[in-house]
């Protein structure tokens, strides 16, 4: 399955993003919670999150996907407030425990499984400093999240995003 | 000398970003403060925004605090700063603007290494290009889940010296509106022992909900 966790209105999910069985997607009803910081998602329910509004299950969504498909904004060489909150939900699809990676400490795995991640920012006007940075945001959430970078795109507008309805043969 | 406060922990009590927004100002002791706290929601970020825009152009320097989640700012941080981009943006047209303070950020994080924040302050970096003030400096202090548990250790003493040290040095680049290299620091003690620490914290956090520690390896797909 695909997990698409994105900040284009309904209209415009429809027109540029895969839709079907196997795609889900994570859209902005205008509901969501930010993360208080509280860890009742590693403690008190672990594996989901505590607020309910729609977006308490991120991380068994994630754990179900087999690719992680990011759409959003680029904002200061990250994503998009909505988008950002999502994965800051999200935690729940990693365990509290520390590990040694790469010689920085990073969370335990909570599901015996890689994930691969393709991200597609847009935005005007992006410099290659912000991009450069975006980069290396995605590569960073994929060390924590243990996934595999396949693609981190950008585009001036939204419509120039090729978001890949392709490869696997879903949609 | 004119400092706003700034803290964009999601927490009004235990938050770390207050503690170490506290020290600084214990630190620069003289002058006048604003303090300020991030709602935490991404809606209407640009509620009451530019009564707060323009307070803040009355400043010389502006601290931000905040916890690194997932690698970066918080989403209702995003939303604040973009608000104010927005804002400062207007006043500037309207030749409302005083002062071109200077930013300062203090970024805490859960893991050890306070490194793991750098991307956290490279985006306050362009943030502050966007909205046309000045860059001074970071600080990403790691090993945050035990920086409350040392609230009452004297600043400098201890585990605390080297946060202690690295928030004076920013009270010193804040006071003279200075600009200096980003500083990385962890609290005293050594890294396995914090991962030690921090699992039996969560055991017993867990237990303490009123399940087991086999409870924390629950898999939801199951």
């Amino acid at each position: 399955m695909k997990l698409i966790i994105h900040d284009l209105t309904q209209e415009q999910a429809q027109k540029w993003l895969p839709s079907g069985k196997e795609v889900k997607k994570i859209t902005d009803r205008g509901v969501i919670q930010s993360c208080i910081g509280c860890f009742g998602c590693w403690v008190k329910t672990p594996g989901a999150c505590i607020l309910k509004d729609h977006y308490e299950d991120m991380g068994e969504k994630m754990a179900r996907a087999d690719e992680l498909i990011i759409v959003s904004e680029c904002v200061y060489g990250g994503y998009s407030p909505f988008v950002k909150t999502v994965m800051d939900r999200s935690i729940s699809y990693l365990h509290p425990y520390f590990v040694i990676k790469n010689g920085e400490m990073h969370h335990r795995r909570r599901y015996k499984k890689d994930l691969t991640m393709r991200v597609y920012f847009y935005g005007e006007g992006l410099g290659e400093a912000e991009k450069q940075l975006a980069r290396s945001v995605v590569e960073a959430n994929a060390l924590n999240y243990y996934a595999d970078v396949k693609a981190v795109e950008f585009a001036e507008r939204l419509e120039d995003l090729e978001v890949s309805k392709d490869e696997n043969g879903t949609d | 000398m004119k400092t706003a406060l700034i803290n964009g922990s999601p927490k009004r009590e235990k938050s770390v970003s207050a503690l170490l927004l506290k020290e600084l100002r214990d630190d620069l002791s003289e002058g006048e403060f604003l303090t300020y706290q991030i709602p935490l929601t991404i809606y209407n970020a640009d509620e009451g925004i530019s009564e707060i825009a323009e307070d803040l152009l009355t400043c010389d320097a502006l601290v931000f605090a905040f916890p690194l989640y997932a690698d970066g700012l918080p989403g209702h941080v995003t939303a604040y700063l973009r608000a104010l981009e927005a804002a400062f943006a207007m006043l500037r047209n309207k030749q409302k603007q005083e002062k071109t303070p200077r930013v300062y950020g203090i970024v805490n994080c859960g893991f050890y290494e306070g490194k793991q924040t750098h991307l956290a302050l490279d985006m306050m970096k362009l943030w502050c290009e966007k909205a046309k003030i000045d860059w001074g400096q970071g600080v990403g202090v790691g090993a945050g889940g035990m920086v409350y548990g040392l609230r009452n250790i004297p600043a400098g003493q201890g585990p605390k010296k080297a946060i202690s040290g690295a928030l004076r040095d920013l009270s010193e680049q804040v006071g003279t509106l200075g600009m200096a290299q980003d500083q990385f620091v962890s609290p005293g003690i050594p890294r396995i022992l914090y991962k030690l620490a921090g699992e039996m914290g969560w055991r017993n956090q867990v237990k303490a909900n009123g399940l087991t520690r086999r409870d924390l390896f629950t898999k939801r797909t199951d």
